[in-house]
């Protein structure tokens, strides 16, 4: 029983360790496994490996016939998710009083962490992308699909799109670009998160060109947690969170090499 | 050889372990006892170190049927990476070495 859950353990963590390494790393680990006395520290040797981190993250091997259809994928998420959202939130935004203040706030302290995990979700079914798309690329792909759905909108509907609405459009995608291409080849991974992180603000910034804040004299404990408030309420806020981590977390994940991708046409 | 490695406390105790027999082939439980370290932090490093050209890395000459046992895989220091070591850890040591109670008292006062 002991020996098939340690086994298991092993196959897990060799799962996560780059191809080139994965064969040779649990050939390793087994021999040393038939090698360990007793049952405790066998499963402590094959549980601390599946715990663990490979010293450098495993490339996304993906077969090069999805490659495409992960890309498509990946254009309806980036296109339709933004505008369906924008829609279904416009309800829950436009009004404040002192009474709906601070579930607004929770609601939407909730939607930026929903937003985030929504875009590694999101991420992890469209890995192919990055075999398309270079990962310094990735942001103006993430950004420039929904801009263009929101500007090609209104056309469809028979209307001019609103010009002043575009430019602000264009500074808010322009900025978040700018910002995510620099995160996508920041390293280390702290510092690279910490300027997806502020890109939110600036981006928002260019949105409005000015510090905007919703419902003051509503929200107590001075202008930071109006600001703050409005940052946590507003929709584009969360429309760019969502964007941001998509493109990073897939900017980050390594790319498969050419080896690896004839492996996995084989 | 990629000598700019990091050299956190976890790798200088793998490192030292290394040193101390540089000559021997060293397998995975044993560097796990003369480290201290759980085998989830070792492997990594040990990978780290052969892709950095510091380890060679070679697996054990047996045949497992008659052995009755797999086959291990065997680390040593590479030649050009030996001195590097030592040196990194002497630095280390130095670096981490407790200031003599003269001096210390002397900075205290001063």
């Amino acid at each position: 029983m002991i020996r098939r859950l340690c086994h298991a353990l092993l196959s897990s963590a060799a799962r996560r360790w780059p191809a080139d390494l994965r064969a040779e790393m649990l050939a390793e680990w087994r021999a040393e496994l038939h090698a360990l006395p007793g049952g405790g520290r066998r499963l402590r040797y094959a549980a601390s490996l599946a715990v663990s981190r490979p010293h450098r993250e495993a490339a996304v091997v993906v077969r090069p016939g999805r490659n495409l259809a992960h890309a498509v994928l990946s254009l309806v998420l980036l296109a339709g998710l933004p505008m369906v959202y924008l829609e279904l939130a416009l309800g829950w935004t436009t009004g404040y009083s002192e009474d709906t203040v601070t579930w607004q706030a929770w609601v939407g302290a909730g939607s930026i962490l929903a937003a985030a995990g929504l875009a590694i979700i999101c991420a992890r079914v469209t890995p192919g992308v990055t075999q398309l798309i270079r990962p310094v690329l990735l942001p103006l792909w993430c950004f420039g699909s929904p801009y263009a759905t929101l500007a090609a909108w209104p056309l469809l509907s028979g209307h001019l799109p609103n010009r002043s609405h575009l430019a602000s459009g264009a500074l808010w995608a322009l900025s978040a670009v700018a910002l995510g291409t620099l995160a996508a080849r920041a390293r280390p991974a702290l510092v690279s998160w910490g300027i997806v992180a502020a890109a939110v603000p600036v981006s928002f910034w260019f949105l409005s060109m000015s510090v905007e804040i919703i419902a003051a004299g509503y929200v107590g404990s001075g202008p930071l947690a109006e600001y703050l408030f409005t940052l946590a309420v507003r929709t584009p806020v969360h429309v760019a969170v969502f964007l941001l981590v998509y493109a990073n977390h897939l900017a980050r994940r390594p790319r498969a090499s050419a080896p690896e991708v004839a492996a996995a046409r084989a | 050889m990629n000598t700019e490695l990091r050299l956190t406390v976890p790798v200088a105790r793998v490192l030292a372990a290394l040193v101390a027999d540089p000559s021997g082939d060293h397998y995975g439980m044993e560097l796990m006892q003369s480290s201290g370290l759980p085998s989830g932090t070792l492997y990594p490093i040990l990978a780290r170190l052969t892709e950095a050209g510091w380890l060679d890395k070679r697996w054990e000459d047996i045949d497992p049927s008659e052995a009755g046992r797999p086959a291990r895989a065997y680390y040593r220091l590479t030649p050009a990476a030996l001195p590097v070591a030592r040196q990194r850890l002497a630095e280390l040591h130095e670096q981490t070495r407790p200031a003599h109670p003269h001096v210390a008292a002397k900075e205290a006062t001063a």
